[in-house]
């Protein structure tokens, strides 16, 4: 992989204009990326249907391809092909913003996170928080939605997932809190380099709450109120069809696809071969030359854990979502915090930086 | 400082094309914020004007049409129409013929509560659940396949017995079930019972007081999870029931989680007596007499209930001398149950009225009949 | 007397709280056990499960195999149960005094497969056969006249009573 990027490096060199040059370097990582994600998606949206049907004692989708992998694209053409119906009274401009101001961070935020080693659009320093920021973007677009639809469970969808956005945005600030600490930086890059010992070891109960947190922002069960199908019938996007529809289908696993990349980059060595510095020159080689391996592999744990999650657990109710958050969360993060920070001081174990 | 905000309650139409509304029912809820006000149901989607049938179709024509009155538990539905024929006509029904008529009554409440189990749970939101449960549930409509020829319209229970024998290593098959199953029904309350979010959204939601059951004629595992201990097999044992050994399981507060808990445990009675009545199954014919299908019965009336998985199902027969009925009555627990619905649910969250409509085991092919 | 357990509140938080996260992890074992267990899907258009013998499926009407003549008399029992009343039966008397079936006709598409009409068949011309997959695009295909029925048996499928089974010693 590393190859791959000198390659690359090489190629640009060539183009004496520098203007251009940088348009270029601006223009190809993005493209990579967010081809590699929505690559990505289809096969996480067969993967998500098959595990789940593996849970549940079935055999999922088998028809189309090996395994039927290729169901999602067929998928994708069906809902394409669809006619784009906009609600009577619907309020025309919003309802069309919504689902790009849903789709495009969840692609944007891919620019901040590192894939590989070296393999980053743009190493931002304060790549968390412009991360958290853009990625919180997408509540706006589901409240737009919401309310664009003239639909009163499309509202309630959009009302719901607003409440459920701003009050675990909180604890799960708090809990990379920990991580930042012992990185000393707020960059994705230093924060997986600083990770000899994966950050998991070392913030375990922040892990845990990061975790549930994240799977209130993506909306999955047992968070999934916003598109609750047994009382919303399916939330904020009741009213949409065709290529909209797609455009917020699409997000939410992208969605869930950050979900995992963050828990990866954040406690989990990113792109980092486990206990590379241990295993001497191999593991620092497999680390450097297959960096966005490991980090795909670990992605695609998580969201399969996060399957998992969906095909164990029943969804929670509004208040005790709120009450989840304040009562547990909250405290957790603030301890975690406060743990972390002495630990830290006196430099104990694996916390010394 | 203060700012009026200009506030207005909601009314959602939910149904009657809604994922959860078990059918065709439509709820005109009113909603402040996430708090329902009022629940006012709308019945009559699914109207087939069974009763009605029942007055141009002779008797033995009018009973592969009452399989529709309760599709989910089909013989719950034929059981009082063919009791009630018996009486007026007094028809006698070999002691066989009973048995039989238990085990698929015991089989098809078995296939009921799972498929209630399921649903209920896919309205809290959890998918896995209904899986599990239908994979059980086929094997019993396998095995109800096996016996009457069809998986969900039996037509089986015939006027004076039953319409066929058993197969041959029937009766093991339901045994081999009833040991895979309770194993089954374990795995299930490992999975739901102490889970707490399940526990978070059911206990204490729903709350239906003993008076309020009784007051609105409430039947089945509703009433009994109010703490009141009836059940029609115990009360007024039809068929051969008076010959097992069962608990009737009772809850105490009367909220969801204890119509949850009698249900599972009413799926562990109907074993023990799908058990029992396999051990005392008795050889001899299942149909004393072939009726001729255009058989008359004497001129009266009956009323005859039996306990089906949702209450009790009572059918009132008056007969006119004919061979079809001047009037026939299906009185259907899902109907009086349904009642109690705007009374439970004034005050609860948006998400609850899922949670405890779940809980009602409502079917609404009962409902409208 | 019921001994009365006294919790404090942060007792019951911290407990509430473990006791919450034993029953999710019992929960999500045995979901995780189910990830490789064996699947019960049935493959259906590539394998299709035996039919047992009682299956109501399509309905039939016979001839005998040998002179090919029709086993049906015209009795009109089977008209006069079929609760959908789909069934149409027209006959005449012929010339040689015995009655003729002009037509037997049958709605698939109202027919509910309650087997009525074979259980009160005096002569055993009905059957309901394994054929289950019905479905055509045209809804005029539905209809299925005498010929479309017609299956040729070598012995008339009489309804049998249920018997006493022969009690084994």
């Amino acid at each position: 992989m590393e190859v791959l990027v000198q390659l690359y490096t090489a190629i640009l060199s060539l183009i004496p204009f520098e203007p251009v040059r940088n348009a270029i370097n601006m223009l190809v990582p993005t493209l990579a990326i967010a081809s590699m994600v929505l690559g990505i998606v289809f096969i996480l949206i067969w993967w998500e249907r098959r595990l789940i049907a593996f849970v549940q004692a079935r055999l999922g989708p088998n028809r189309l391809g090996p395994g039927g992998i290729f169901q999602s694209f067929a998928d994708a053409l069906k809902v394409m092909l669809k006619e784009d119906i906009v609600t009577a009274d619907a309020d025309v401009i919003l309802f069309t913003i919504a689902p790009i101001l849903v789709f495009v961070p969840g692609l944007l935020v891919y620019s901040l996170v590192p894939v590989g080693n070296g393999m980053i659009v743009s190493n931002v320093n304060v790549a968390i928080f412009l991360f958290l920021a853009i990625s919180s973007i997408t509540t706006l677009g589901i409240l737009m939605a919401g309310w664009s639809s003239n639909n009163k469970y499309s509202l309630m969808g959009g009302i719901r997932a607003v409440a459920q956005a701003i009050s675990y945005e909180i604890p799960l600030l708090l809990s990379i809190v920990g991580v930042i600490m012992l990185a000393g930086s707020l960059s994705m890059v230093d924060i997986v380099q600083s990770q000899n010992v994966w950050n998991i070891v070392r913030q375990p109960l922040g892990f845990i709450i990061f975790f549930i947190c994240s799977l209130s922002e993506v909306n999955r069960i047992p968070f999934d109120l916003p598109e609750a199908e047994s009382e919303l019938v399916s939330g904020y996007n009741t009213e949409y069809s065709g290529f909209k529809f797609a455009m917020f289908f699409l997000a939410e696993y992208i969605n869930t696809f950050t979900l995992g990349a963050l828990c990866t980059t954040l406690f989990f060595g990113g792109w980092r071969f486990p206990f590379d510095n241990l295993l001497g020159d191999i593991g620092l080689q497999l680390t450097a030359q297959l960096g966005i391996v490991w980090f795909i592999l670990k992605t695609m744990f998580f969201f399969s854990v996060v399957v998992w999650i969906r095909g164990t657990l029943p969804r929670v109710r509004t208040d005790q979502l709120m009450a989840f958050a304040w009562k547990y969360l909250l405290p957790a993060a603030l301890l975690n915090i406060f743990v972390t920070s002495i630990f830290a001081a006196i430099g104990f174990g694996v916390f010394s930086r | 400082m203060s700012i009026e905000f200009k506030t207005e309650e909601i009314t959602i139409n939910m149904g009657p094309h809604h994922p959860s509304t078990h059918g065709v029912l439509r709820l005109i809820v009113k909603i402040d914020g996430e708090v329902v006000t009022d629940v006012v149901p709308v019945i009559g989607y699914l109207h087939r004007s069974i009763e009605r049938l029942a007055q141009d179709r002779n008797y033995f024509m009018y009973f592969p049409v009452v399989d529709r009155v309760d599709y989910v538990s089909i013989i719950a539905a034929e059981l009082p129409l063919a009791i009630a024929v018996e009486k007026v006509g007094g028809i006698e029904v070999p002691e066989r013929a009973e048995y039989i008529r238990v085990i698929t009554a015991e089989l098809t409440r078995i296939m009921s509560h799972l498929f209630w189990l399921g649903t209920f749970m896919l309205d809290l939101g959890a998918t896995t659940v209904i899986m599990y449960a239908l994979r059980e549930r086929e094997r019993i409509v396998d095995l109800m396949e096996e016996l009457t020829g069809q998986r969900m319209m039996f037509n089986y229970i015939r006027y004076g017995g039953v319409n066929a024998d058993l197969p041959e290593g029937w009766l093991n098959k339901v045994k081999n079930f009833c040991d895979y199953f309770m194993k089954m029904i374990e795995e299930y309350e490992i999975l739901i019972n102490k889970n707490p979010i399940f526990l978070s959204r059911v206990k204490g939601i729903g709350i239906i007081s003993k008076e309020t059951a009784i007051a609105f004629g409430a039947a089945g595992p509703i009433l009994r999870g109010s703490g009141i201990k009836t059940d029609v097999r115990k009360d007024e044992p039809y068929s051969v029931y008076d010959r097992f050994d069962f608990d009737i399981p009772v809850g105490t507060t009367g909220d969801t989680f204890d119509r949850y808990i009698v249900r599972m445990e009413e799926m562990r009675q109907s074993v023990s007596i799908l058990r029992q009545a396999i051990d005392q199954i008795p050889p001899g014919p299942c149909l004393k007499k072939k009726l001729s299908f255009s058989f008359k019965i004497p001129a009266g009336e009956a009323y005859c209930q039996v306990e089906a998985p949702r209450g009790s199902m009572g059918v009132y027969l008056i007969s006119n001398g004919t061979n079809t009925a001047s009037r026939v009555k299906y009185r259907t627990p899902s109907f009086s149950n349904m009642q109690i619905l705007p009374e439970v649910l004034r005050g609860a969250y948006l998400s609850d009225i899922m949670a405890i409509f779940g809980s009602f085991d409502v079917i609404l092919p009962e409902v409208d009949r | 007397m019921q001994k009365v357990e006294r919790v404090s509140a942060t007792g019951k938080y911290f407990k509430d709280l473990f006791d919450g996260i034993v029953a999710i992890y019992k929960g999500m074992r045995l979901t995780f056990i189910y990830m490789f267990a064996p699947k019960v899907t049935e493959i259906y258009p590539d394998v299709k499960r035996p039919l047992p013998q009682r299956f109501r499926g399509r309905f039939a009407f016979l001839y005998d195999k040998e002179d090919g003549h029709m086993l049906c008399i015209g009795c009109y029992a089977c008209v006069k149960v079929c609760p959908p009343q789909t069934i149409v039966l027209e006959t005449h008397k012929g010339e040689d005094k015995k009655i003729k079936v002009d037509k037997y006709d049958i709605n698939i598409g109202e027919c509910i497969s309650c087997s009525n009409c074979v259980e009160v068949c005096p002569v055993g011309a009905l059957e309901m056969t394994h054929e289950f997959e019905t479905a055509t695009f045209e809804q005029s295909d539905l209809f299925y006249d005498m010929h479309k029925l017609a299956k040729y048996v070598e012995k008339p499928n009489m309804y049998i009573p249920p018997e006493p089974p022969k009690i084994k010693k």
